[in-house]
């Protein structure tokens, strides 16, 4: 072998290698706390801008299920509904008008949306650079532990990171490649930590509530466009029934 | 699955689906008694969400049991849990349910406000001009609360069966067919379409005082609408009574033999005949099903 072993002081262990690993973990839970706390509280939408989601709603059930309805009861609502979505009763907002997509940024509605935005993102990457900010500080080119196992020379960048020594075995770690490796690979003890059932949930029900489309928030179309394209699309329909043959269905399944 | 997370995943589904306020007096005894007691024994099973939506039916169950001091500690034990209830919707429904039912309206009516962007809030508010027994004050209310949210289903129900009471049973189908086209498997929905048109044929032919072909044709549609929509509630469910015994009293209404005279126009004819073969089938199946209704009919 080219290099002979280093020998590691095993004081490394109890000053470096376990402190770093300690408060990333440390650092984890804090943050997912604060995180929790700076979260916006759920509010309250205006009952206008529910009313017309579910005017929406409404529409769009008529478009996917008019089959349940007989081609007169059919006809009524379309006429009902076109009438409806080509005009701005529903509309939310009196007179929206075309906006230029710069403007979204002067909207205080909008800047609250990227102020949370902002917020999340801060609180991800504060941390992790006082971390590393710490680690280079105090123990910048140690070499800190020694792997059990044998590893290819592909994970020389992954593990030797800050230490400038193109022939030493792959299988010692510096101490910023071990910040790297905590860094990336403490999900599991998070999530053991703080219960996995219930961070899984909340990312379910944030999933969920992103149903409908977004009508009038930030970047997302707006409610005239989607009610005259579902009027359009109301327009084209056909008058087909389930109850048409429903008897002889019946009739021969019995 | 043990048998404790059985009954948990049995009384979630419950208390999130609403189904208990339609349960039979014992059936609601029942589970007011299977509540607490896995409330007591094994709260443990159930994650927070699931404990506070099982707090809530069981809450539902000890008013509609006339536990009211149960239901108190309930009541009392949410509003720890999640503080004042300025902000909570949810909580501010159960207290003004809970004063309500304690004989103090104008207090429940004060917790649930007037702030119209609180629209559960704003329904419960809606119901409470059906204790008046104006039963046109209470269409127009729900028909505002429905101009405000245009698919709330339950609503819909609600002002279907409102309108039926007052007879007008072809508003009532209309409220009814909006749950349809959201729910379009829902066969107790097309069964109560169904026997609304019924009603409404019942109600028209009473009226009817000529034997003029076109008054005879309209009739006809409506019941074809009626025998349409019970035969598309047993096609969705083949064991649904109900649905049966309404095919089963259209086919063998009498009004099909004054429609004999019309046999010579095409429609008629076909529809007498697809009647008769109902007939057959739907007592096959009426009598298949449930002895005992069958024998009730009869009579």
């Amino acid at each position: 072998m080219a290099t002979p072993d280093l020998i590691l002081d095993p004081a490394l262990k109890y000053w470096v290698l376990l402190p770093i690993s300690f408060v990333m973990v440390l650092v984890g839970l804090i943050r997912s706390n604060v995180t929790y706390l700076l979260s916006p509280k759920p509010k309250l939408e205006p009952y206008r801008a529910v009313r017309e989601k579910q005017f929406l709603k409404r529409a769009q059930s008529f478009t996917q299920n008019s089959g349940v309805l007989n081609a007169r009861e059919i006809r009524d609502r379309q006429q009902f509904l076109i009438e409806k979505l080509n005009s701005s009763d529903f509309y939310a907002k009196e007179g929206e008008e075309e906006l230029d997509p710069l403007s979204a940024f002067a909207d205080p509605a909008n800047n609250e949306a990227m102020m949370n935005m902002a917020k999340g993102n801060m609180m991800n990457y504060i941390p992790q650079t006082v971390i590393m900010g710490w680690v280079n500080y105090f123990f910048a080119g140690f070499v800190i532990m020694k792997l059990p196992f044998p590893v290819t020379d592909g994970f020389k960048g992954m593990l030797q990171t800050g230490v400038a020594t193109p022939d030493l075995n792959v299988r010692y770690v510096s101490s910023i490649s071990w910040y790297f490796v905590n860094l990336f690979g403490l999900r599991p003890v998070y999530s053991l930590l703080m219960g996995d059932k219930e961070a899984n949930e909340l990312i379910s029900q944030q999933n969920q509530q992103q149903g409908m489309p977004n009508i009038g928030g930030p970047g997302g179309p707006k409610a005239d466009k989607l009610f005259k394209a579902e009027a359009e699309s109301i327009q084209i329909l056909g008058h087909e029934s389930i109850f048409d043959g429903i008897v002889e269905r019946v009739l021969s399944e019995n | 699955m043990s048998s404790v997370s059985a009954l948990k995943n049995k009384l979630v589904l419950v208390a999130r689906s609403g189904t208990y306020v339609n349960f039979a007096p014992s059936q609601v005894q029942k589970y007011h008694h299977e509540t607490e007691r896995f409330l007591m024994n094994s709260s443990d099973e159930l994650d927070a969400v699931e404990l506070f939506d099982v707090y809530e039916m069981q809450f539902h169950l000890a008013l509609i049991t006339s536990h009211d001091v149960e239901a108190k500690a309930i009541l009392d034990r949410l509003v720890d849990q999640f503080g004042s209830s300025e902000n909570s919707q949810r909580i501010r429904l159960l207290q003004s349910k809970y004063l309500e039912v304690m004989g103090e309206p104008e207090q429940a009516l004060k917790v649930l406000g007037n702030d119209p962007d609180e629209l559960r809030l704003s329904r419960r508010l809606t119901t409470n001009s059906r204790k008046s027994g104006n039963a046109e004050e209470y269409i127009a209310n729900l028909n505002f609360y429905l101009d405000l949210q245009p698919s709330d289903l339950i609503t819909w129900a609600e002002l279907g069966d409102e309108y039926a009471k007052v007879g007008h049973y072809d508003k009532a189908v209309f409220s009814l067919q909006e749950i349809l086209l959201q729910e379009p498997f829902a066969y107790p929905v097309f069964y109560k379409v169904g026997l609304y048109n019924y009603y409404r044929f019942l109600q028209e032919e009473q009226a009817l005082k000529t034997e003029r072909k076109d008054k005879l044709w309209e009739l006809v549609e409506i019941l074809q609408d009626a025998r349409n929509n019970y035969l598309r509630s047993v096609e969705i469910c083949d064991v649904y009574i109900k649905s049966w015994i309404g095919i089963y009293l259209i086919s063998s209404h009498k009004f099909n033999d004054k429609l004999r005279k019309l046999n010579s126009v095409k429609e008629v004819a076909k529809f007498l005949e697809q009647n008769d073969k109902l007939k057959t089938l739907s007592e096959k199946k009426i009598r298949e099903l449930d002895q005992e209704a069958w024998a009730q009919i009869k009579q």
